[in-house]
């Protein structure tokens, strides 16, 4: 039941700029995830909101209260740690407990918080064993655990499902979710996986060399990046782009560039040398439309079953299209005509990277 | 299965030769001293140190009703009481103080090592001059504080702590390079989830350094133990067991046995005796690392 706001926070060493100044205000019951490449700050926001870490300025608030620069423990904030940082020398079950024997809980309250916990977490077979003695995926439940019986104001989860094996990752993604609608937490998670913060986030702030890129929900990010990091970040096969140049026609906006000319409608003020981005999944193998093509040359399909991902070259760029395994795919070095559908096309800035338009197929 | 046996026997032959150099080491060096020195405990000796006439026990007998041997193993477990729980608080202290992220650390990592490099007899005379009760500069401390001079070392109160002093700042270096490696493997980690779960540092000290650092702390326990045990250079040097026995540990009391008393046979149980008092201890240690040291 907790708001954080971040007002002007920034992280500074010697001589590099970890995060820069950034306001971000996250709301109660939401699950805020801070995404990007390693070393975009997203664990140092994440540290500085723990207390591990102070930041070089700016001010932190919890439910309108600063912390700027309270001790960790004060600040009423459980966290999972990538590695778990389970206390080797203790049972699961004194793991669970130590946070509340620290705060003078008494014992029986203590029995009865941990033991409904570890109900919740499926733990209760293993209470009595050493972290040494469990698997990876029981670990990190345990971490879980032992965050969750703190009843804290806010979760912060630094990659927690990283150490996990691909499936059981997927598994406890699921299990988090429903963790989150359960315990209507606020929770804040640092991942550097795209997926984990469109599956889980309700909002993802996604950074990059200290510097927020976008805040807003998993669709927004997806359907509406606003500069061409975003776009190639979010999303698998990530977008592609092509580089040309773009030029009012009639009513409509032509893109020229190698081996590919498309007749687009829509704003656009801006006319020059643009990046134009396409996700995989809106492109189709076609040869109809008359007015606009790309023509490419296919080096690797990649049959997934459920579909088919077709690498090409298009002039001296590479491109992928994600088509349905019910199409017929083409052969390795066919000549191929590939159109984006109906989905927006998104036009960048080739200097900034920013998007400056976003246009549609014209008939 | 035959080829299996065979391979397995050859490998044993193969590690064996690899053992024979420090077999025969030991052999020569160790177990042939024990066995002659069990043998020479059960028998009378002549005035050249060899076995005259069988005793059996008579002489343990002898041993275990003397005052003077009980004097010997009180103050040696004294000066085991002096020398280990000071010096392994100090170390850990050290260790504790060094482990940390600063600039020039290192430096102050490798001065606790130079007490290592140093002999025995040149600590032992460091150590005599600033003991010395007029010019030395431990009085002169003393006098600065208005305290009472001391006769450091000869004085009988005082002799076996002066002497336990030099003990522990010899082995202190030692020690905390020990410790400050125990205390490195800890990951940083713990600790922050700790702070996280609200413990203060002297909680995080009780809760996380001591319990993980407990199979380290326990080795340099017991070679502290051990080292103290055996302890003979500074009490040579510079007590030879005085004044009025105040020094004399068993290590010395066998000493001056053998070679004043020339009694060999008495020196040879009393030394038996010490064998199995170090033993009685390592055998524990390994008891306790077993148990203990796969954290992880």
């Amino acid at each position: 039941m907790s708001t954080i706001e971040f007002k002007q926070i920034s992280k500074v060493y010697a001589d590099h700029t970890a995060v820069a100044p950034f306001d971000l205000t996250i709301a109660d019951g939401e699950f805020l995830v801070l995404v990007g490449p390693s070393g975009c700050g997203k664990t140092t926001t994440l540290r500085m909101l723990s207390g591990l870490e102070m930041p070089s300025s700016g001010q932190i608030f919890i439910d309108g209260k600063e912390i700027t620069h309270v001790e960790p423990k004060d600040r009423d904030i459980a966290m999972v740690f990538q590695n778990y940082a389970l206390y080797p020398h203790m049972t699961v079950y004194e793991n669970m407990a130590y946070a509340l024997k620290l705060r003078k809980v008494d014992k029986k309250t203590i029995q009865t918080t941990v033991n409904k916990t570890a109900a919740m977490l499926d733990l209760q077979k293993l209470l009595d064993r050493y972290p040494r003695q469990l698997s990876g995926g029981q670990q990190q439940r345990v971490a879980l655990g032992r965050a969750i019986v703190r009843k804290p104001k806010v979760f912060l989860m630094d990659e927690p499902l990283s150490n996990l094996d691909a499936k059981l990752r997927v598994q406890t993604r699921t299990e988090l979710i429903q963790l989150h609608n359960r315990l209507n937490a606020t929770i804040v998670y640092v991942t550097h996986d795209q997926i984990e913060a469109m599956t889980m986030g309700t909002r993802i702030v996604l950074m990059k060399d200290g510097i927020i890129q976008q805040i807003g929900t998993p669709m927004e990010l997806y359907r509406k990046p606003t500069n061409r990091f975003v776009a190639g970040f979010i999303g698998m096969p990530p977008m592609q782009f092509l580089s040309g140049s773009i030029k009012k026609e009639a009513d409509f906006i032509i893109f020229q560039g190698e081996n590919c000319r498309l007749k687009l409608r829509g704003e656009c003020q801006s006319s020059g040398d643009v990046y134009l981005g396409i996700r995989p999944e809106n492109l189709k193998l076609s040869s109809k439309n008359q007015s606009s093509i790309i023509k490419g040359t296919v080096t690797v399909i990649e049959n997934i079953g459920s579909e088919v991902i077709v690498h090409l070259t298009v002039g001296h760029e590479q491109l992928v299209a994600k088509i349905p395994a019910a199409t017929e795919p083409p052969l390795q070095g066919d000549s191929v005509t590939v159109l984006p559908d109906e989905a927006p096309i998104h036009i960048f800035d080739k200097a900034t990277e920013k998007t400056i338009a976003r246009l549609y197929i014209a008939p | 299965m035959i080829a299996q046996t065979k391979n397995a026997f050859g490998d044993s032959k193969q590690a064996l030769l690899f053992l024979l150099p420090s077999l025969l080491l030991f052999a020569v060096f160790t177990f042939y001293p024990l066995f002659a020195s069990i043998k020479l405990s059960l028998y009378n000796t002549d005035l050249m140190g060899q076995a005259s006439t069988f005793a059996g026990f008579q002489h343990y007998v002898d041993m275990f009703s003397s005052p003077q041997f009980f004097q010997s193993l009180l103050v040696t477990l004294l000066f085991t009481l002096y020398t280990v729980i000071p010096g392994i608080l100090l170390a850990l202290f050290l260790a504790c103080t060094v482990n940390r992220q600063l600039k020039g650390i290192a430096i102050f990592r490798t001065i606790f090592a130079f007490p290592l490099s140093i002999a025995v007899a040149g600590a032992s005379m460091i150590f005599m001059m600033m003991f010395n009760p007029s010019s030395g500069i431990c009085n002169y401390f003393l006098q600065l504080f208005h305290l009472q001079a001391v006769f450091w070392l000869s004085d009988p109160k005082w002799a076996l702590i002066s002497i336990a002093i030099i003990n522990i700042w010899r082995s202190v270096g030692f020690n905390t390079i020990v410790l400050l490696s125990g205390l490195q493997t800890i990951p940083e980690q713990i600790y922050e989830s700790a702070r996280i779960d609200g413990a203060v540092s002297w909680r995080q000290f009780i809760d996380i350094t001591l319990p993980l650092l407990s199979p380290t702390l326990f080795f340099v326990f017991i070679v502290s133990v051990i080292n103290s045990l055996q302890t003979f250079g500074e009490i040579n040097i510079l007590t030879q067991g005085g004044p009025v026995d105040a020094t004399n540990v068993i290590v010395y009391s066998i000493y001056r046995e053998a070679f004043f008393n020339t009694n060999f046979s008495y020196a040879s149980a009393e030394s038996i005796i010490l064998f199995f008092m170090i033993l009685l201890l390592t055998l524990l240690e390994f008891r306790f690392l077993e148990k203990r040291v796969f954290y992880k």
